[in-house]
């Protein structure tokens, strides 16, 4: 019954809310957010201290009818979506919330996630999926500036393609094994031959792929997260907690598959290239939405990398990542948001002494940047750190230091904005105190996440993992010494070079976003003929 | 998939010419046809999964005889509510994108939005 009144609740309040005429309503949203937090920190707690599982079922047995499935990690992503929820209300509760419709998407937009993260059969999914990318191509166009509509046309037609394939590839696997239940067909596969499965395996995953933006496909990614437009909040939903819906979604897919095509070297070598080519266009960026978009990606890059490692460590460190990731990307997108709104630019070079102007502001951004470079005692660190004793003694260790070397010189280039180097003196802005109380929010519970770091992972993820004070040691040193050739880098190089300054971007046009995607198609495709058959 | 019949034949070869009409062709509005035929392509391959002839609806009197599989045809309005859902939305934006580019052309709406800064 909780499960359902998560899902239904957001959507029938925000309903009523758009029907009453009656100004004052408007807060009861908050309510309803805050009910739903309680009600998932509930089931959480349920599950934890029962050890079983809830599951929901429409229609006699589970396996053929509408199930909901709630375990430990599923429920922790849905206190997750329900906290990040309630904050970003918080932190609009004086301009966009006011508007009943974008409460009514954002309120639907929020229940559909939490279905996202429940749903157990795959068209529940494929449903939540395709629902909640119509309703975020709207809320990025929500202004309709001139931009907004076509990234949120690109977006909308770019995802449904990639879902297109993924219900191709739910139609022929439904007709392989007869069921639609993860669970089901995690058992049925079980019993198959690869070569059997390599069709629907491909088409999945390359539904799976153009959701998480891996690196041939990722074209609409930087567009819908970055476009001028859209209010701040969009750009935190999207970029903070809606894309690790198909981050998860690529966890469930790999466990189905597992048994019979295992294919981690693959996406640990797509994840890497991933990441590599986000760091490197994020550096050749001037927008500062632009920079937070591509840097996206190389996160992604390297979440998808720790997934696909059959390890608990590495395991728990990508999982924890998306958690840290998705709370101090959704505070570096807020708080550039409220700066871009009082600059009333986005250029990097043109915005100055953000500290001095915007203090929460400007201390909001500097928690994120040092979460995101895993500065020691902040969130970033602790799950980084677990990436890389997972990697440990796989080819891919080595890398895992670039990608960290390249985090730093992006957001090196992006700390520009913080200080005041043109000697301009800029004057105090009287912040707003909603958009100040959840950019604090989120900086505190960056550090808390960072401090109570291993007890957290060990408590949610049921590991028993400790930090080794002399390889964190180490590793911040590691730290440091990035830093410091970030800021070498920048000050020789990139500050220097105008190609630096010119945003290059690979901008393609929708053919060729759907020639990439067949393209990502075969690539797995060969990549299932050369490693598994 | 020994025993693949001509309804799943028809779909796919839905979803591939759809699949060319959305790489081959610049023109939105028949961009946004194009996911329309792919939806229908895919409907038209899950109706026919499993399906065999002889087969009769699971409705009324069905002793003795060989049913065919419900749960792709419930799955199926599903799918066909979303996809109108999806279509209104395209063309909708399609329309306010018209009003502000002038434009039909993928390529052409591209190089209007670098040009907007």
């Amino acid at each position: 019954m909780e499960l359902y009144s998560l899902i239904l609740a957001p959507i029938l309040i925000s309903l009523i809310i758009y029907l009453i005429p009656y100004k004052k309503i408007n807060y009861i949203s908050i309510l309803v957010q805050v009910g739903a937090l309680i009600l998932a920190i509930r089931n959480l707690m349920v599950i934890k201290s029962t050890g079983i599982p809830i599951e929901i079922n429409i229609g006699g047995s589970g396996l053929m009818g509408i199930s909901l499935y709630a375990d430990s990690i599923s429920s922790l992503f849905v206190v997750l979506v329900t906290w990040l929820f309630l904050i970003f209300n918080i932190f609009s509760a004086t301009d966009y919330m006011h508007d009943k419709l974008f409460k009514f998407l954002f309120l639907t937009l929020e229940s559909l996630i939490i279905l996202l993260f429940l749903s157990r059969d795959l068209f529940n999914i494929f449903i939540s999926i395709e629902i909640s990318i119509i309703i975020s191509a709207i809320l990025i166009m929500y202004k309709r500036d001139s931009r907004s509509i076509y990234d949120g046309l690109l977006y909308l037609m770019t995802n449904t393609t990639g879902m297109m394939f993924f219900l191709l590839g739910i139609a022929i696997i439904y007709r392989i094994c007869g069921g639609l239940d993860i669970d089901f067909l995690k058992s049925s596969i079980s019993k198959l031959d690869a070569r059997t499965l390599v069709i629907p395996y491909a088409l999945l995953l390359a539904g799976t792929g153009i959701k998480c933006a891996v690196i041939p496909v990722f074209s609409w990614l930087p567009k819908a997260h970055g476009t001028p437009g859209a209010p701040p909040i969009v750009t935190a939903i999207l970029s903070g907690i809606y894309i690790k819906s198909s981050i998860y979604l690529y966890i469930r897919m790999r466990d189905m598959f597992y048994s019979v095509i295992n294919m981690d070297d693959f996406f640990m070598m797509i994840g890497l290239i991933t990441s590599i080519f986000g760091f490197v266009f994020a550096l050749c960026q001037v927008d500062l939405k632009m920079i937070l978009a591509y840097h996206t990606i190389s996160q992604l890059g390297l979440m998808m990398i720790a997934l696909s490692i059959d390890t608990p460590i590495a395991q728990a460190g990508g999982m924890y990542h998306i958690i840290n990731h998705s709370l101090f990307k959704s505070l570096l997108a807020l708080s550039a948001g409220a700066i871009i709104k009082q600059y009333n630019t986005r250029n990097l070079y043109e915005i100055n002494g953000v500290m001095k102007a915007m203090p929460f502001a400007g201390i909001a951004t500097l928690v994120g940047i040092l979460g995101i470079t895993g500065a020691p005692f902040f969130n970033g660190s602790i799950s980084k750190y677990f990436i890389q004793m997972g990697t440990h003694g796989l080819w891919i260790e080595k890398f895992i230091n670039i990608i960290n070397l390249g985090t730093v010189m992006s957001f090196v280039k992006m700390s520009n904005i913080l200080f005041d180097k043109k000697k301009l003196h800029p004057k105090r802005i009287n912040e707003r105190k909603t958009q100040t109380i959840a950019l604090m929010l989120f900086s505190v519970q960056c550090l808390l996440l960072g401090i109570f770091g291993s007890k957290f992972t060990n408590y949610f993820f049921d590991l028993n993992l400790v930090v080794d004070l002399k390889l964190y040691a180490i590793k911040t040193l590691y730290w440091a010494g990035f830093i410091v050739i970030g800021i070498l880098v920048y000050k020789f190089v990139i500050s220097k070079y105008a190609f630096f300054k010119k945003g290059f971007a690979i901008d393609l046009a929708f053919n060729e976003i759907v020639v990439t995607i067949v393209m990502y198609f075969f690539i797995i495709l060969g990549g299932v003929h050369y490693l598994v058959l | 998939m020994n025993d693949i019949n001509t309804v799943e034949i028809a779909g796919l070869a839905l979803f591939f010419i759809a699949l060319f009409g959305l790489i081959a062709r610049r023109d939105i509005m028949k961009s946004i046809l194009s996911l329309m035929i792919m939806e229908i392509g895919i409907i038209l391959y899950f109706l026919g999964a499993n399906f065999r002839p002889g087969m009769v609806p699971p409705i009324g009197d069905i002793t003795n005889k060989a049913v065919a599989d419900p749960i792709p045809q419930a799955l199926v309005i599903t799918i066909i509510v979303i996809g109108v859902a999806t279509t209104a939305v395209t063309l909708s934006m399609y329309i306010s994108m018209f009003h502000r580019y002038g434009t039909w052309d993928w390529k052409k709406a591209r190089n209007n939005r670098l040009k907007d800064g």
